[in-house]
């Protein structure tokens, strides 16, 4: 599995413009998932990905100790 | 584990973000052959970094050894690298045979790995049924839907 083809993502593009009435991306269109943010990471090669996760869990793991270090200064 | 040829398909979070899924995961889980010679593979790869029984108090005795991958199945462990969770089966798939079948090799930091495939993270997800397994399923099946579109 690598990055997907130009080809591909122009389709799901359009699909996710325009979801199928009925289809499983119109229902998580209104489950609420940002199809335009699935649609960010298909762009990716599978190890982008991980590396976006993991950049940004290292963000919310900053965003976390910095909540602790505030709370600690107040109390 | 690549170098020491252990037997092995991602099957968690991170199969799930590889396959282009935003989402969150501190840990790394496997699903390994329970095969003699691939437990001995599996205790050395881990023995480096110091695998642990996660949730448990420190001084509970623990020895990583075959032995102790052959009384159990399913492993929640921390280690030195972060948490680690050794599945000898996955709900929903089956054991590692079931696993492997229908996995998919990605090519991740140089090393080509197996990850468990979206229907099998899909079929995973809903036995699983957990509310943040429920919740990342429609992704999934988005992504099943669109990418098997000729």
């Amino acid at each position: 599995m690598e990055k997907l083809s130009k080809r591909k993502l122009e389709k799901i593009e359009e699909l996710f413009r325009n979801p199928p009435m009925g289809s499983k991306t119109a229902a998580a269109q209104d489950f609420g998932v940002d199809l335009s943010l699935l649609f960010r990471w298909l762009k990716l090669s599978p190890q982008e990905r991980i590396e976006e996760a993991r950049s940004r869990m290292f963000f919310l793991e900053e965003v976390r100790r910095q909540g602790e270090l505030a709370r600690s200064k107040k109390s | 584990m690549v170098k020491q040829t252990v037997e092995f398909v991602i099957v968690g979070g991170v199969a799930i973000i590889a396959h282009g899924v935003p989402y969150a995961t501190f840990d790394l889980d496997f699903c390994y052959a329970r095969t003699a010679g691939n437990l001995r593979k599996i205790v050395a790869a881990l023995a480096g970094f110091n695998p642990r029984l996660r949730g448990f108090p420190k001084d509970l005795p623990f020895v990583w050894d075959e032995r102790t991958l052959q009384n159990g199945t399913n492993f929640t462990l921390q280690s030195d690298i972060g948490d680690i969770d050794l599945l000898g089966e996955v709900a929903g798939v089956g054991a590692y045979k079931e696993v492997f079948a229908d996995s998919i090799i990605v090519r991740l930091f140089d090393y080509q790995v197996r990850i468990l495939s979206l229907n099998d993270l899909i079929k995973a997800k809903k036995a699983a049924g957990r509310p943040k397994d429920l919740f990342v399923l429609p992704q999934l099946e988005t992504l099943n839907e669109v990418l098997s579109k000729k």
